[in-house]
């Protein structure tokens, strides 16, 4: 089955000191129209550990400030619309994600810096891509062209998660050299 | 055969609850291509337990300006409601009893289709938000193949049947109310007596009469388990609850035996559907109802209706199943010994954890922050109830928005704790003022005026840091903030209960709550806290401040909170929080112009209308919009040249039309096809009501023709024919209908 549900999660180096600050940053983003796709609220889940944070809620995808998916980060979860062949669907959710996630690093409140030597992937369909060496291997070659074409080609560490398998299939993928996310949003473009 | 769930789950889904949710399913695809009314599709959502949730009329104030959210599908699921906008599904989970492989699942379904989080409601529900409407027969199917249901959790309908979290372990219990429990919601679920309703109607079981869990006197119907003479039953309260005009249930019978318990719920159904009021929503309840009527008039009718009540097998097969323990602890059990105590272990024992009435025992409350956590959480705990109480006992969900783990040996504990404490689910305040309810308000309701979740959570975060300096007696208040005056957080049975409501201010809207004080649980919540005045909503915190620094001052010796707000009387109230009424113009300081948590300049603006009344549609038309789906099917049928199953088709399609006709004359007409033709017969045609002025009882007889004549086998002519038939049939019976006068009794 197709990848229409995908998570894409850039860690930060540096957390904002308040996760909360990012409901103030969310909802100007609403209003200056400045982001993709349909977006509609701002979810505060800032009082649970671990949880997922602050979240723009959108009709296409959502942007989060998160903590469930190993530390705070930004997050983007692709809910709907995907088109084209799996590469091209995963080149489409990186190229949202690295654009909110300059934008958010770029604001002052949160002032938010994130590590771009590694990118976590979940997919996020227990039906689609199951957490099995199957799931895996159904999506593992498209999922790795994406990812070097939009870190430019380079070398690619990926690690599959181990441990719980009632847990979605997900990788965390190590890149070798340095990248901005400017220098991503180039090789995206 | 494609990837879908249906096909992955398979047999794991019962048939029949696999069939309703295909039909669900069907009615999505209809109503999404325009082809049945979306009032009545709005209904059948509710009563599936799909609701809105706010901005779902398409317009959004983003605190500048009113936005209009253009969603890419041209449908709605409701009267104003767009099809693509995020929604909540409810999910029932009866007296809050949860599996550990339901909160797999459940973590799953968040995950996938939410986002993530998981919240308990103050009626013992989880709730999801932010759901894609085409996501939800998915959702239902894997709910159904672990054993859960979101049939009726919301629309007039029977809501979640809630019952203390401490049934069958708790000392002050006459018995364990589980089982009974269990036969009620089971036997009311989709019953033809409880479909009829003008509102909701909601049931809670108690153990015992003097705790607070279940609050048995502030529903619609409170059971209070009680044994007399060596007998099991209830004290049977109805005609309570909250709401704007907020009702203590009166007492209709002191003691009623458990083989009278279902047919005398039952029978109030029937006259609460008969007679309840339909037309005005905001008198629908059945607490207008029972005052209206007075509850000796209201008991003679119940008496009247059981005389005549038609006997089902039911009412009494579930007795004796509750005589013994019905759950067994899956670890032995022993006293918490001297084991070295981790650091936060006592002060977490002294507010979470309680002794059982079996010895060795304990119960453990998990406070969730305002009633939320993870997947990831909610994973964790099926790890941890599948260590310490089982796969399928021992964990129940509260009405304060908590889970409590049940049968935990007391030597297990500090093992329970650290593994808690992994979880991030060992927060030391279960039961305390740092527990805050509070209903989702602003947040994602559609009727909310004010963020009752942004005070909650600023409430809490303010309390939990300085809990441990606090008076005890302060300590052990309750705080309850409902969104608006409906009451879904319980406000006025709380010490210090909010509601929102809003003040213009200098020219603007300005966010306030109404505190109530002096409201209580105990004692089933037998008693109301009174409305004081409005605070601006961002004056809260110092309200508190206030209020129980004044109380830790100036109360008597153990002096209660109640009594202590009763003695003082509120002149001296009103001059302690007085100054936080009065609010600086906004040029000069705009703070209290916002909501907490919320940036955007405050309005009412987004206030819509809400879900919680349902959609007033009939059982008719249920009955009619049914067959209507049934007649589309026989033609999808017959475009597959499947003859045979379109005739059936069609003529399933009459029956439910004529059923549906015929139930407005007669609430005991079975699914018997030979008794509604007869029924359909001499109560609608004879009298001439199924009638047409120029044609007469032509219509009626495509159907009793059809029953008499069934369609050859493979007779594709026939078969197109009897499917013409029955849409001509199905439009008569829309006409009937919309001339009828339905029978009073
Ligand atoms: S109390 Fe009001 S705001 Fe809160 S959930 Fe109920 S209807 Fe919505």
């Amino acid at each position: 089955m197709a990848i229409d549900k995908l998570i894409v999660k850039f860690f930060a180096t540096e957390p904002p000191e308040r996760i909360a600050d990012a409901i103030d940053v969310f909802h100007r983003w609403i209003q200056d129209d400045s982001i993709d796709g349909l977006p509609l609220d701002v979810a505060d889940y800032a009082h649970v550990p671990d949880g997922p944070g602050i979240i723009l809620i959108g009709h296409e995808a959502d942007h989060a400030l998160d903590e469930t998916e190993g530390p705070v980060g930004y997050m983007y979860r692709r809910k709907r619309l995907l088109a084209g062949s799996d590469e091209e669907r995963v080149l489409a959710c990186f190229k949202a994600a690295v654009a909110a996630a300059a934008k958010l690093s770029e604001d002052p409140k949160l002032g938010l810096k994130l590590d771009l030597s590694r990118v976590r992937l979940v997919f996020n369909d227990r039906l689609a891509q199951p957490n099995t060496d199957a799931g895996w291997d159904a999506v593992s070659a498209a999922v790795q062209a994406a990812v070097s074409k939009a870190y430019g080609g380079a070398d690619l560490m990926v690690e599959r998660d181990a441990g719980d398998p009632r847990a979605r299939l997900g990788v965390t993928i190590g890149v070798a050299g340095d990248h901005s996310l400017a220098s991503l949003a180039g090789n995206l473009v | 055969m494609s990837a879908s769930w249906k096909n992955a789950l398979g047999d794991a889904i019962p048939a029949d609850i696999g069939e309703e949710i295909d039909v669900y399913e069907r009615q999505c695809e209809l109503r999404r291509d325009d082809n049945i009314d979306e009032k009545v599709f709005a209904e059948v959502r509710l009563r599936r337990g799909a609701y809105g949730q706010r901005y779902d009329n398409g317009h959004r104030n983003d605190g500048k300006q009113i936005r209009d959210l253009v969603f890419p599908t041209k449908a709605t699921k409701g009267p104003g409601v767009e099809w693509d906008a995020p929604g909540m599904i409810r999910i029932k989970i009866p007296y809050g009893g949860v599996t550990a492989r339901q909160l797999e699942v459940m973590a799953d379904l968040a995950e996938e289709y939410c986002d993530a989080i998981l919240h308990v409601t103050t009626r013992q529900d989880i709730q999801l938000h932010f759901l894609h409407i085409d996501d939800s027969p998915d959702l239902m199917r894997r709910l159904a193949a672990v054993g859960i249901t979101t049939r009726e959790a919301c629309g007039n309908a029977v809501r979640n049947v809630t019952g203390c979290p401490f049934a069958g372990v708790c000392k002050t219990e006459a018995f364990d109310t589980t089982v009974a429990t269990e036969a009620l919601w089971k036997f009311l679920l989709g019953h033809k007596d409880a479909q009829d309703f003008g509102r909701k109607m909601k049931i809670s079981f108690s153990g015992c009469a003097s705790e607070a869990c279940a609050m048995a006197r502030m529903h619609d119907i409170g059971l209070v388990a009680k044994v007399q003479d060596g007998k099991r039953g209830f004290e049977y309260y109805v005609g309570g609850g909250l709401g704007a005009v907020p009702h203590q249930a009166p007492l209709l019978y002191e003691f009623l035996s458990e083989e009278e318990l279902l047919p005398i719920s039952q029978c109030i159904c029937r006259i609460f559907g008969r007679m309840g009021e339909k037309k005005n929503r905001s008198k629908a309840r059945i607490k207008f109802l029972v005052a209206k009527l007075g509850i000796e008039e209201f008991r003679k009718l119940i008496e009247e209706e059981r005389k005549t009540l038609p006997h089902d097998d039911r009412w009494t097969d579930w007795i004796g199943k509750n005589e013994k323990e019905p759950e067994e602890a899956l670890l032995a059990a022993a006293e918490l010994n001297g084991q070295t105590r981790p650091d936060g272990f006592d002060i977490w024992f002294k507010t979470n954890v309680k002794p059982q009435r079996q010895p060795g025992f304990c119960t453990v409350e998990l406070a969730m922050p305002l009633g939320d956590y993870t997947s990831a959480q909610s994973r964790a705990l099926a790890d941890i109830a599948r260590t310490y109480v089982g796969e399928t006992m021992g964990v129940r969900l509260t009405v304060e928005q908590n889970v409590v783990l049940r049968w935990i040996p007391g030597a297990k504990l500090i093992d329970l704790f650290q593994d808690l404490v992994k979880a991030k689910l060992a927060s030391p305040s279960a039961q305390t003022i740092v527990d805050v309810t509070a209903c989702p308000g602003t947040d994602t309701c559609k009727l909310g005026i004010a963020a009752s979740r942004g005070l909650a959570g600023e409430l809490r975060e303010r309390l939990a840091a300085k809990q441990f300096e606090l008076d005890e007696a302060v300590r052990g208040l309750k705080i309850k903030v409902s969104g608006c005056f409906n009451s879904c957080g319980q406000h006025h049975v709380a010490d210090i209960g909010f509601y929102g409501v809003t003040r213009k201010r200098h020219g603007f809207s300005v966010p306030h709550f109404q505190m109530i004080l002096g409201g209580q649980m105990d004692n089933n919540a037998h008693s109301y806290g009174l409305p004081q005045f409005a605070i601006p909503a961002k004056r809260i915190p110092e309200a508190i401040d206030r209020l129980t620094g004044w109380y830790a001052k100036e109360r008597e010796q153990s002096e209660g909170f109640q009594d202590f707000i009763k003695r003082m009387g509120k002149p001296p109230l009103k001059d302690l929080l007085k100054d936080l009424t009065e609010i600086a113009p906004y040029e000069e300081d705009p703070t209290p112009y916002t909501d907490w948590h919320d940036p955007r300049e405050y309005t009412t603006g987004d206030i819509g209308i809400g879900e919680c009344a349902g959609e007033l549609v009939e059982t008719v038309d249920f009955g009619i919009s049914e067959a209507e789906r049934l007649a589309f099917e026989a033609q999808i049928a017959l475009d597959a040249k499947d003859a045979d199953k379109a005739a059936k088709l069609a003529m399933d399609a009459m029956f439910s039309a004529a059923k549906a006709l015929v139930y407005t004359q007669n609430i005991d007409i079975t699914n018997d096809r030979a008794a509604i033709v007869a029924e359909f017969t001499s109560r609608l045609v004879e009298p001439q009501i199924f009638w047409d002025q120029y044609v007469g009882a032509k219509y009626a007889d495509y159907f009793r023709d059809a029953v008499a004549e069934p369609v050859p086998a493979g007779d594709l002519e026939a078969a197109h024919r009897r499917v013409e038939e029955a849409t001509l049939f199905i439009e008569a019976s829309h006409t009937c209908k919309n001339g009828m006068k339905v029978v009073e009794a």
